[in-house]
């Protein structure tokens, strides 16, 4: 796995370092002091993980997350700070305590490298679900050869949520916000519906209309509608219509 | 002990105005009564007798009140028919006596009895009714004033508390820096851990004494920064100017040190440059100003920074006197909290 190591300690770094080097499969691709370093040395490196302090001039490890399109997998670090860990709702967050103890470096880095053959199994089976369709077609034309993210770190006031983008159901559109629906949470985060439709999966994610994006995978029933359009109904939360003009190409992609 | 014996004495001398207050209105309002008969041989001096011995009466009613204890605010029977079925028969029989004695009378029917028992009656029941509510107000007041001291004392408790906490934030980092040291250089980690360890140890008896003398605070103040400086390397700058004759001034203990704390975290930690932390002492007419200054911008204050300055603030006071000040301002791109100290006695 490609690491990025994210401290504005020399000490805790060179620290990070040295607990890295009993794990030869852990690659450093590179160090950064501070969350606007990190922010191009992650554009630049696209590492796998990211060993992240949660405290750091110039913006916080959750600012610098929530300010990620693509996230990679995350193991916080951090000496003590009860209250910033206990702003996670989603218990995909690891964090290790400084000093850092090697055996529970060991479990995290392991946990890690689970997380990622979870992930790559997943994405897998979606490649062979996926059918070749127009949508697909136009964004390889563009030449665009972006891997669909496949978490999303968002962060609503002092609460934050790492979530796999495989668990939410909907987005709606708030102005420059939009809503996202998972689990029984519905968090705001900063990013309009057509900056994360841009950043999607169009395979699995659908714009139903102006206001929403909905995951095709956890659609339950679909009923024609008297608009001429359809109605979709979700496994929770409100009700999607799809609009007449974008039926056909629901229909296409859910292979109906 | 002297804070108990005060508010009693206050509270004697308003009992004693009242009283005389009150008697003297019913020795107005018998006197208005009987002003047609005033001129004959004795009734002046009886109905002074009377009043006397009303008051008396009161007073005696009082002492038993105290004697027996009944100051809860629970009501208790005797409260009310003392004053109904005992004390009008006494004070009728005081006055058929003073009548016997001064006025030399003699009794050929005892019809007036029944509107002197009800006049009587209404008069020590409403003694006691005004008696009751001003002792209700006293013990309100009272409580108050306990809860209020309580309050304060469980506060101050507390700031000390966290006034002598080593920041775990700062202890963890610096276990972590000198983990990491060990490997790089190992006189100089064996000393990080030296300095770590006086700092802890001053922190720990910090709580013992209300002052120390500056130096001793400075010491402290010295091991601190030698640890942040191996954190934060060319981020933090540090520098002291002390002037001669400065060092033996009193100081409540941490009180320099959280300043240099908050100094570090907002100037240092938060910044990506980092930043020059100057602490200089000096003397003035007013005594001794030791100024604490970071380069960089005051945020808005939050209400929880304006609460712990006010209480930094009201410390200083309590352990120093209260010409000691601590202020906190930004002029020029650097933040400067200014702690002003009285002579040294």
């Amino acid at each position: 796995m490609r690491v990025l190591l994210v401290d504005d300690e020399r000490l805790a770094r060179a620290e990070l370092r040295r607990l890295l080097a009993a794990h030869p499969e852990m690659e450093i691709v590179g160090e950064a002091a501070s969350a606007a370093d990190a922010l191009t040395q992650i554009a630049a490196l696209r590492p796998d993980l990211l060993l992240l302090d949660v405290q750091m001039p110039g913006g916080s490890g959750f600012d610098l997350l929530a300010s990620l399109d693509d996230v990679p997998d995350v193991i916080f670090t951090t000496a003590f700070d009860r209250y910033a860990l206990q702003a996670f709702e989603v218990n995909a967050l690891d964090y290790l305590q400084k000093p850092i103890q090697p055996a529970r470096m060991a479990a995290a880095l392991a946990r890690a490298a689970q997380r990622r053959q979870a992930a790559a199994a997943l994405a897998a089976s979606a490649q062979q679900a996926a059918i070749p369709v127009a949508g697909a077609a136009r964004a390889a034309d563009k030449g665009l050869p972006r891997p669909a993210p496949q978490k999303l770190f968002i962060k609503d006031g002092e609460r934050c949520w790492f979530v796999g983008l495989h668990d939410i159901r909907l987005f709606e559109s708030e102005g420059n916000y939009t809503r996202v629906y998972f689990g029984s949470q519905q968090p705001l985060m900063l990013r309009t519906l057509k900056e994360l439709e841009e950043k999607l999966d169009p395979q699995r994610f659908f714009r139903a209309s102006r206001r929403h994006i909905v995951n095709l995978d956890l659609v339950r029933s679909v009923a024609p509608n008297d608009a001429g359009g359809l109605d979709l109904a979700l496994q929770d939360g409100p009700p999607v219509e799809v609009s007449r003009r974008r039926a056909a190409q629901f229909k296409i992609l859910a292979n109906l | 002990m002297d804070h108990s014996a005060r508010p009693w004495l206050t509270r004697l001398h308003w009992y004693w105005i009242l009283q005389l207050c009150g008697w003297s209105g019913i020795l107005m309002f018998m006197l208005a009564m009987y002003r047609s008969a005033l001129q004959l041989d004795g009734v002046l001096l009886t109905t002074v007798w009377t009043a006397a011995s009303g008051l008396l009466l009161s007073h005696g009613w009082r002492s038993l009140f105290k004697r027996k204890g009944w100051h809860t605010p629970r009501l208790r029977w005797q409260m009310w028919t003392v004053p109904a079925l005992v004390l009008p028969p006494l004070q009728c029989a005081s006055v058929v006596l003073g009548l016997v004695v001064l006025q030399d009378a003699r009794f050929d029917s005892f019809g007036f009895l029944p509107m002197a028992l009800i006049f009587w009656t209404l008069v020590f029941a409403s003694w006691t009714g005004f008696y009751l509510m001003v002792k209700a107000i006293g013990r309100a007041a009272r409580f108050e004033a306990e809860a209020l001291r309580l309050e304060i004392s469980a506060k101050d408790a507390e700031l000390r508390a966290l006034q002598a906490q080593v920041n775990p934030h700062f202890f963890f980092n610096s276990l972590n820096s000198v983990r990491g040291l060990m490997y790089e250089d190992r006189d100089a980690a064996a000393q990080m851990i030296d300095q770590l360890a006086s700092l802890m140890r001053y922190a720990l008896q910090s709580g013992q004494s209300s002052t120390v003398p500056l130096a001793e605070e400075l010491e402290a103040v010295q091991a601190y920064l030698a640890i942040e400086q191996i954190r934060f390397e060319e981020r933090l700058r540090a520098s002291l100017h002390i002037e001669a004759g400065t060092e033996t001034v009193q100081v409540p203990p941490m009180a320099l040190q959280t300043l240099v704390e908050n100094a570090v975290k907002y100037g240092v930690e938060n910044s990506i440059t980092g930043s020059d932390i100057t602490i200089s002492a000096r003397r003035d007419a007013s005594g001794v100003r030791i100024e604490i200054a970071n380069t960089g911008a005051l945020r808005q204050f939050s209400n929880s920074t304006r609460v712990g300055l006010n209480n930094a603030r009201k410390r200083l006071k309590l352990a120093v006197g209260p010409e000691a000040g601590l202020e906190l301002a930004e002029s020029g791109g650097w933040v400067r909290a200014t702690l002003t100290l009285p002579e040294a006695a």
